[in-house]
């Protein structure tokens, strides 16, 4: 078992100071000891939102349907296969919390959830207006019985504006956006079908900007008491990460034109090495100087008076010399040689290379958690590390309904076996 | 839609006390800023894109930016962009460079002057945070890095990003986008499923800033808990690599990489982006909206019956009944067979009308929009739409909002992306308060350019 629900206590949080007694060089708490967060979410970007307070130390109550998180019906699976607890999507977006399951067809069980929220500094969900409003849950009225708490909102179109019930995936989504539109542009193919960037990578936008704002809000709170609700649409998070290009698209009127991104032209681009492909991008004179001596100043790049020709002058003759080079060496020689240069540079690694680079793993950005039914696996950090404060220490994603009974006991209103069962609780 | 002109061509009511200088930043007075950061003063080393986008959500957000530059280290997105290539109009003009950094002050300061580092830090005395892209050790050299500005402001909250951290045997190696990408392992899981892995952009660098922004302000609200400032080291490389957690699972449980899907998905079908006649319905454009005249839309069914609603308001409903079809697992083995018959269809249609009748049968549709089609799409319009802004030396645009609403703390665009140094004279004489006398040594030591 993974998650110690013997050492957890709603009842004794508080969300005041917890400054420590330690010295100015000892790391103090972690980053969001004490808060408290429930989660009303399933997927990708509420779970994310909600991952990213449960790993820096926040207590994070989920509440699943008897069913569970649609999460733990995605393919792939680990062993065993398939599987409620092995899908790794399912594992990778819920680190660090607990999960109580809760019948919100029934009155018990949503009693249940509101009281839960009642306690809770941050409620984090993706349900849009109709179906929180099916649970009571309507934002504004919500805030206006806890006006201290976060209400945090992570739906595909926003809890405002009339795409709010609209039927999406995250395909979708993703070219609702114009996310997809702009991975094809970066191209330098302005034809072509747009396409999704690869993982999950569009809905976890949405989480990382509800984490952003959602945190900002607790500063306020902790402040002056004031909760207040955030709504994102995870199509605007998408949107942002492009805003740079579809503005000029929209105000410049039309795209700008584009250089070619194959390796050779102006500024590097993707190069095929005799073991895979790597990244060189030389926007700088200097580092298109890099790049030249680390292919060791072939004659071609230097004028009759032995100074560097602009690299614009340069033709397509350049560009295959640069492919030749690449092609006769491995990712790992062009990539050293080009960074020694100062010559920004990157292999296109497979995960499984980054795990095993040994930057990642100097840096510890990736730490081994256990799992009761699947195996052990790698998991990544945050991409930050903050000197002085602790890191809190991770769990795996929980069983269903494993901390059901804990929450039972220690919570305010304690319930008997029968209550238990009116709410849907298991576990 | 709101409208943001720039101060330049008028003065806020209120600021009668220095007529003769009125940075564009005076319409609206930081302390009316509404953001839940309001009232916190963060020096901005940043450049490119990564760092000034991760400062500027933090300014959206109501913290007052001050960024810092120089003419003699010209933030290069104010001249080219890894995409268009060198820009051809002045400094004070780039689009890319308005994008990244709204809501910001500029000064101007060469920071290897000493007067410039004193500069530096007697805001720092001042300020709450501060944020920086260089390469670890950079700012140190200048006498400028965390130890320097803890010195004289120990609960400083100060955030370095680069390109793979400030530790580890690859510290100093540089990036832009492309590379955190590469490095990350997303450009090998991005692309179609027999094509090369594709190269990343813009939006990477993006994605670095989010993380960089959300460490920020995880260090403020950490700060106001337990009085502690500190140093944050973010890499924007792992700022990728946290956005797909799950392809590291892959490894260690299933024992291999993931695949590159393109628009496909493992188990659904059809999942896919579909040619159309057209973007929208002829009648549908008018004379301000230059969308695109192609168009494409995406398309997923989870369920026989998102399946059996597509094929009954599509023109083909012949398709419900064909045996290929008829289960999930079906289409998705067929999915080559049966791409081509939707695209039949599609081909003929217009995107955004087509994708509003599916929708209206419960089936996920969307067209596939881009630059002015985004800002007409009726999703975009129904949050409120773009925010106008008129950078000093540009025309009107029209930028994306932020992608959070707050209810009871909003966070706002109020002004363009400042010129160069515009606000150095207000920083120095009204933030700082120093006299006419010092700052013009300043200036005579070159401490300004």
């Amino acid at each position: 078992m993974s998650t110690p629900d013997c050492v957890l206590d709603c009842r004794g949080m508080t969300t005041e100071s917890t400054a420590p007694s330690t010295t100015a060089d000892e790391p103090g708490p972690p980053l969001l000891d004490g808060v408290r967060v429930v989660e009303l979410a399933e997927e990708i970007a509420g779970p994310f939102a909600a991952k990213l307070f449960a790993d820096a130390g926040a207590e994070t109550i989920k509440i699943e349907s008897p069913q569970g998180d649609a999460a733990r019906k995605m393919a792939p699976f680990a062993e065993p296969s398939p599987h409620r607890e092995t899908s790794t999507t399912w594992l990778a977006y819920n680190t660090s919390k607990r999960s109580l399951v809760l019948d919100l067809e029934s009155a018990a069980g949503r009693r249940v959830l509101h009281e839960l929220i009642a306690e809770a500094d941050v409620f984090v969900t993706d349900r849009t207006p109709q179906q929180l409003a099916d649970l009571d849950l309507v934002p504004d009225d919500l805030h206006a019985r806890h006006p201290q708490l976060i209400i945090a909102a992570v739906t595909p179109f926003g809890l405002v504006g009339n795409a709010a019930e609209w039927p999406s995936t995250a395909l979708t989504r993703a070219h609702a956006s114009g996310s997809a539109a702009g991975v094809r542009r970066n191209l330098g193919a302005n034809t072509g079908a747009p396409l999704m960037a690869g993982a999950n990578v569009h809905e976890a936008d949405g989480g990382t900007a509800l984490a952003l704002a959602a945190w900002a809000a607790l500063i306020v709170r902790d402040r002056d008491g004031h909760g207040q609700i955030v709504d994102v649409a995870s199509t605007d998070a998408m949107m942002n990460m492009d805003r740079v290009d579809i503005s000029i698209a929209h105000n410049d009127g039309g795209p700008p034109a584009r250089p070619p991104t194959k390796g050779g032209s102006a500024f590097g681009g993707r190069l095929e090495c005799s073991d895979g492909h790597l990244i060189a991008v030389t926007p700088q004179s200097h580092q298109w100087a890099g790049l030249i001596k680390s292919m060791g100043d072939p004659d071609w790049a230097f004028d009759d008076e032995g100074k560097l020709i602009d690299r614009l002058e340069l033709g397509e003759e350049a560009g295959e010399a640069i492919e030749e080079w690449a092609k006769a060496h491995t990712r790992d020689e062009v990539f050293r040689a080009l960074q020694e240069n100062s010559a920004p540079a990157g292999p296109v690694l497979r995960p499984s290379e980054v795990m095993n680079s040994e930057q990642m793993q100097v840096r510890g950005f990736f730490d081994r958690l256990d799992h009761p039914v699947a195996d052990s696996s790698r998991y990544p950090q945050f991409a930050a590390r903050w000197n002085r404060a602790a890191r809190a220490p991770r769990s795996s994603a929980p069983l269903l309904g494993s901390s059901s009974a804990a929450i039972a006991r220690t919570h305010l209103t304690p319930w008997t076996p029968a209550q238990a069962r009116r709410a849907g609780v298991i576990g | 839609m709101t409208t943001t002109t720039n101060g330049a061509n008028g003065q806020h009511p209120q600021d009668g006390l220095l007529p003769h200088h009125v940075g564009h930043h005076s319409l609206i007075k930081p302390t009316k800023r509404a953001g839940p950061l309001s009232g916190k003063r963060i020096i901005d080393f940043t450049w490119a894109w990564a760092g000034p986008y991760g400062a500027m959500q933090v300014a959206l957000l109501g913290a007052e930016l001050i960024k810092v530059e120089s003419a003699t280290r010209i933030d290069h997105s104010r001249q080219r962009s890894l995409a268009m290539g060198s820009f051809k109009g002045g400094v004070n003009q780039a689009p890319m460079f308005n994008e990244v950094n709204l809501n910001k002050y500029s000064i101007q300061l060469n920071l290897k002057m000493a007067g410039a580092k004193q500069v530096i830090l007697d805001l720092a005395r001042t300020a709450d945070g501060a944020i920086d892209n260089f390469r670890p050790g950079i700012l140190e050299k200048l006498g400028l890095g965390y130890e320097d500005l803890c010195q004289v402001n120990p609960e400083i909250v100060m955030v370095s990003a680069s390109a793979l951290g400030a530790t580890g045997p690859e510290r100093n190696y540089t990036g832009y986008a492309p590379t955190f990408a590469a490095l990350s392992g997303l450009s090998y899981l991005s692309g179609e499923p027999q094509e090369p892995p594709v190269m990343m952009g813009g939006s990477i660098d993006l994605r670095a800033g989010t993380a960089a922004a959300l460490a920020m302000v995880a260090g403020f609200h950490y700060r106001e808990r337990t009085g502690r400032g500190q140093f944050i080291d973010a890499s924007s490389s792992e700022a990728i690599g946290m956005h797909i957690p799950e392809e590291f699972l892959h490894v260690d449980l299933l024992g291999k990489d993931g695949d590159r899907l393109g628009n496909g998905h493992r188990a659904y079908a059809p999942h896919d982006v579909f040619r159309c006649a057209s973007m929208r319905a002829p009648d549908a454009y008018t004379d301000e909206h230059k969308g695109a005249k192609s168009g494409w839309i995406a398309i997923a069914c989870r369920s026989d019956q998102e399946w059996n609603a597509l094929c009954e308001c599509s023109g083909l409903d012949h398709l419900r009944d064909d045996p290929r079809f008829r289960t999930g697992l079906k289409r998705w083995k067929h999915r080559e067979e049966l791409n081509p018959m939707i695209e039949a269809w599609t081909s003929e249609q217009s995107a955004v009308e087509t994708a509003e009748t599916l929708r209206a049968a419960g089936v996920p549709a969307a067209a596939s929009v881009w630059g002015s089609d985004i800002h007409h799409s009726e999703n975009f319009q129904g949050r409120g739409g773009a925010v106008s802004v008129r950078p000093p030396e540009s025309h009107l645009r029209q930028v994306l909002p932020p992608p959070w609403k707050l209810s009871e703390t909003p966070a706002e665009i109020v002004s363009p992306a400042p010129r160069l140094g515009e606000d150095t004279e207000y920083i120095l004489s009204r933030m700082l308060g120093y006299g006419a006398d010092k700052i013009d040594a300043l200036a005579r030591e070159g401490a300004l350019e």
